[in-house]
Order: structure tokens, then sequence, then C-alpha cells
């Protein structure tokens, strides 16, 4: 009874000294699970209705004298309770002092300002963004791509196919002088998987994985959830929309990037698990390598993972 | 990251030089989100040290407290 006079005072004052009714209504919502937040969930449901249809019937008997307000114009009653007052109804000023801080942890953790290239494994930022739009493409349609990305990748595959040095196996390595290892892991990957041909070019066909096209688009877009591959700096595309633009041309051709037949053991299996597989090496290419992955491994071991990963290094046949 | 490592599994044991970029990458992107966490500590205030300190136990009586 105690807790819920108390409250009920609370959520009044809040109406009262909020600065409009949208903030009062969010403020006492945010009081009530504050309050009620140590409770079970079922409990807590319970309590918070109980909560609210006891301030709503508390809400009908105090009478809120005029006084308490002035006319922010005038400034006609100088003796008045709260300092900021209603203006046009709706807009009511609040009194710091009264008004409780509420210490919402989640929303008050810091945010790190992060380049999507910062920590990714691929630096250049065209080619982050042909990689994600690539992996957004459907399953069984050439990229088309833009005479930028075409360079950009060309660029990212050669330096796969330079010598690299030996890495050791010492922990000093740990941080930007991985990048350049990263960056060589990543161009091998893609160049595994993926090609630039002419558009004019046989592999450029649409391949038989192409037939649900339709279905696979709308799959796809649902189980992405984002739309990163067309979106560039200030949230603008990053590729023209018009295909027959100059700036998609190179040397008087255009460039599509196109799936390597076979790679993932297509031709002896469904359509649909072909499909599959591809949208599984596209999401991998695009996250892992053309993004900042930040939480991936949240709440896996990263320990085994770490040695997972030295085992692929070394070639292990048995984690 | 799990569905491409079961795709690609199969075949790692013939192929190192794709086990090898695949480990390099993991490797790289554990050392990426670390190096992350640790700048996203730098910037956490006295409150959020304590507050991680105090369920850093992870006991039961800690979170009726």
């Amino acid at each position: 009874m105690v807790f819920t006079g108390v409250s009920s005072d609370v959520v009044l004052h809040i109406a009262l000294s909020s600065r409009s009714s949208v903030t009062a209504s969010a403020a006492a919502m945010a009081c009530c699970r504050h309050a009620t937040a140590g409770l079970p969930l079922s409990a807590g449901g319970v309590t918070r209705q109980l909560l609210s249809l006891a301030v709503g019937v508390f809400y009908e008997t105090p009478l809120v004298p005029a006084a308490a307000y002035s006319c922010m114009k005038c400034m006609s009653n100088g003796k008045c309770l709260y300092e900021t007052l209603a203006a046009d109804g709706q807009t009511l000023g609040y009194f710091e002092d009264k008004v409780v801080p509420l210490v919402r942890h989640l929303v008050d953790y810091p945010a790190l300002d992060i380049l999507q290239t910062e920590d990714a494994a691929v630096k250049n930022r065209t080619v982050c963004a042909a990689l994600r739009k690539w992996a957004n493409t459907s399953i069984g349609k050439p990229s088309t791509l833009t005479a930028r990305e075409v360079k950009a990748l060309d660029d990212f595959i050669i330096k796969s196919s330079m010598p690299r040095q030996i890495r050791t196996p010492e922990n000093s390595a740990i941080g930007n002088s991985f990048a350049g290892e990263a960056q060589w892991a990543a161009a091998h990957i893609y160049s595994s998987f993926f090609k630039s041909v002419p558009a004019n070019d046989p592999a450029a066909e649409p391949t038989v994985t192409s037939e649900s096209d339709e279905d696979n688009r709308s799959s796809s877009s649902d189980n992405n959830g984002d739309n990163v591959a067309e979106r560039g700096q200030g949230g603008q595309p990053d590729v023209a929309v018009d295909d027959d633009s100059d700036e998609r041309r190179v040397g008087g051709q255009r460039f599509v990037c196109v799936r390597l037949p076979g790679v993932v053991g297509e031709e002896h299996t469904l359509g649909v698990l072909a499909r599959e597989r591809w949208r599984v090496v596209q999401r991998f290419v695009s996250t892992l390598m053309a993004e900042a992955v930040i939480g991936i491994f949240l709440g896996c071991h990263k320990p085994a993972i770490e040695s997972l990963a030295q085992a692929l290094v070394d070639s292990e046949k048995t984690v | 990251m799990w569905p491409f490592l079961y795709l690609v599994g199969a075949d790692l044991d013939a192929d190192p030089d794709r086990a090898r970029v695949i480990g390099e990458l993991l490797l790289f992107e554990l050392d990426s989100e670390m190096r992350m966490e640790d700048k996203w500590w730098e910037n956490a205030s006295a409150e959020q040290n304590a507050f991680a300190q105090r369920f850093a136990v992870g006991d039961r009586e800690t979170y009726l407290r």
C-alpha cells in the first residue's frame, strides 16, 4: 500500500512537471519498470498493470490548482510552484531537483565511433562496398560492377598473388601487424569463390540455380535484415542506378562479378541447396571481410576459437 | 561463420592453403574484437566499471541484492 501510494505520487509529479505528455508517459513507464525490475517476470507484469490502474484511479482524485503554473510570456504568477509553465496547454516545464534520475546502464554505456573499414580485413572502402553489394545479390545473378569497383577488386586480388612473409607464431604479432596477413587471406578467399569477368563473357550468364530467383531474393533479404550493400557514405548508394552509364564501363566494357562454378559442389546437389551454400559463402565474405566485426564472437569461448584458428593455420587435422 | 566452416570443412584437409587463410582471418577478427573491447573499456566511466565489477562474479546473491 505504501509502495503504491509513493509510486502514484511520483508518477503524478512526473505528469505535472514533464515537458510534454510524451515525455511524461515515457518517464512514468520507465519509473514503473524500474520499480518492478526486481520482481519475477510474471509478477512484474501483473504489478505494472495494477500500478497503472492505481495511478489512473488516483489521477481522477487530485485537483491541480491553477496557481501551480503561470503564463510563460507574462509570468503573471510570480510565486508558482513550478518554474516553467504551460504553453498552448501542452508544454510543461520541469523542476530538475524533483526529477529522480533513472540510471539506464545499457543506454549510458559508451559508444565507440568505428569506421566500417577500420577493423575489417579489407581496408579498401570500394572493395568493401562491392563485397557487401555482392552479398545481397540474388544467387544465380551476376553483380554489375562500376569501373571503380573493377579496378579496386583487381588491385585487391593482385595482393593475394604476391609472395607473403612467413608469420611467426608469436603473440606480439597481435593487432595491426596482422592486418596485412588478413588482407592477403581475404583476397585469397575471395578469389577462391568469385571472379570479375566482362558482361558478355559466357561465365557471366545466369546459372541454373537462378530458376527461383524471386523466392531467393525475398528470402535473402529476410535473412540479412540489412541493406548495407547499397549504402555508401551518408546513406547514399555507392553505385549508379543506370546500368549503361559510363561509370560502369571499363575500356568500353561492362564488368560483372560471378561465382566460380563447382566450388561449393552445386553440380551434384539440388538447386535450393546450392543457393543456400552460396548464400553462406556470400554472407561469410561480406561479414568477415567487409565489415568491422564487433561482437561476432559474443558468448563464444574465444580461447577455443583461437585454438581452432591456430589449428587451421597449422593445417592440423584434429583439434 | 559456423555454416561456412561446415561448408568448407570437408575439403580443408585437402587444401591446407585455404585452411590457413581461413584460420588467419579468424585470428585477425579475434584480435580486432579484443582490441575494440579494450578501447571500449577505456571509454567506460567509473560507474560502469563498478557496475561490471559488481556483477562480474556472477553469483546469485549479487543479483538478488
